[in-house]
């Protein structure tokens, strides 16, 4: 993997946010990530990362991913938002801020909305489990 | 609109919700656009145990043991392995 875990983990952080919570299936889910991609530090990046914008207000939250998303490398922008996506499921639940800020994670890397609206229909098709907030 | 089903055959309760919030999302997306220059990120500071209209949230209850099914079956099938191998190579 090219983009630091740093870099990742800032969008990983973005995306607990969504509901304030990181819960056991989204450490789980790190875990797992972290392993596949052997970023070891994954876990404690995204930990350390969480801290750090605990105090953020949202637009500097936006500013500061808006920092992170040059860190990116340009192959692996939709790999990240996968990740993104991924993070804000893993509670087998889908809220309409967790949808907004999928599409804004897009925004801010650099995918367009017609591209993150095939990727959110995939992954709603593949996962049957999935709640979504009525 | 017709009733879908799942691949299990099960009916998909989700289809008319999610394309139902697909528009709002679209919407609040479109509203932003012309009033900011920026993305915004929703971000909230507490995990909220009942949602905003006072029901007790999906998260607490059938939705932990759905988390589990999901992350099971992330293990299971190994796609989700591959998956970010392709995504990250």
């Amino acid at each position: 993997m090219k983009t630091e875990s740093k870099v990742l983990s800032s969008f990983l952080a973005a995306a607990v946010w969504a509901d304030g919570e990181y819960d056991e299936f989204e450490k789980e889910f790190v875990k797992e990530v972290g392993d596949v991609l052997e970023i070891k530090t994954l876990s404690t990046d995204l930990e350390k990362t969480i801290k750090e914008t605990e105090k953020m207000n949202e637009d500097e939250l936006a500013s500061f991913l808006e920092t992170a998303a040059k860190k990116v490398a340009a192959t692996e922008k939709e790999g990240v938002l996968t990740l993104c996506l991924q993070m804000l499921c893993a509670d087998a639940f889908l809220s309409i801020d967790e949808m907004e800020n999928f599409f804004a994670f897009a925004d801010i890397l650099g995918i367009d909305e017609e591209k993150a609206t095939a990727m959110l229909d995939e992954f709603v098709a593949e996962e049957e489990d999935l709640i979504i907030e009525e | 609109m017709a009733v879908q089903k799942t691949a299990s055959g099960k009916v998909d309760k989700r289809t008319k919700e999610y394309k139902e919030m697909v528009e709002r999302a679209k919407k609040a997306r479109e509203a932003h656009k012309k009033a900011a220059t920026k993305p915004t990120i929703k971000k909230k500071t507490t995990a909220p145990a009942r949602r905003a209209d006072g029901r007790l949230d999906q998260r607490t209850k059938a939705g932990k043991e759905a988390a589990e099914r999901m992350a099971k079956a992330r293990k299971a099938k190994g796609s989700f392995v591959n998956k970010l191998k392709r995504l990250f190579k």
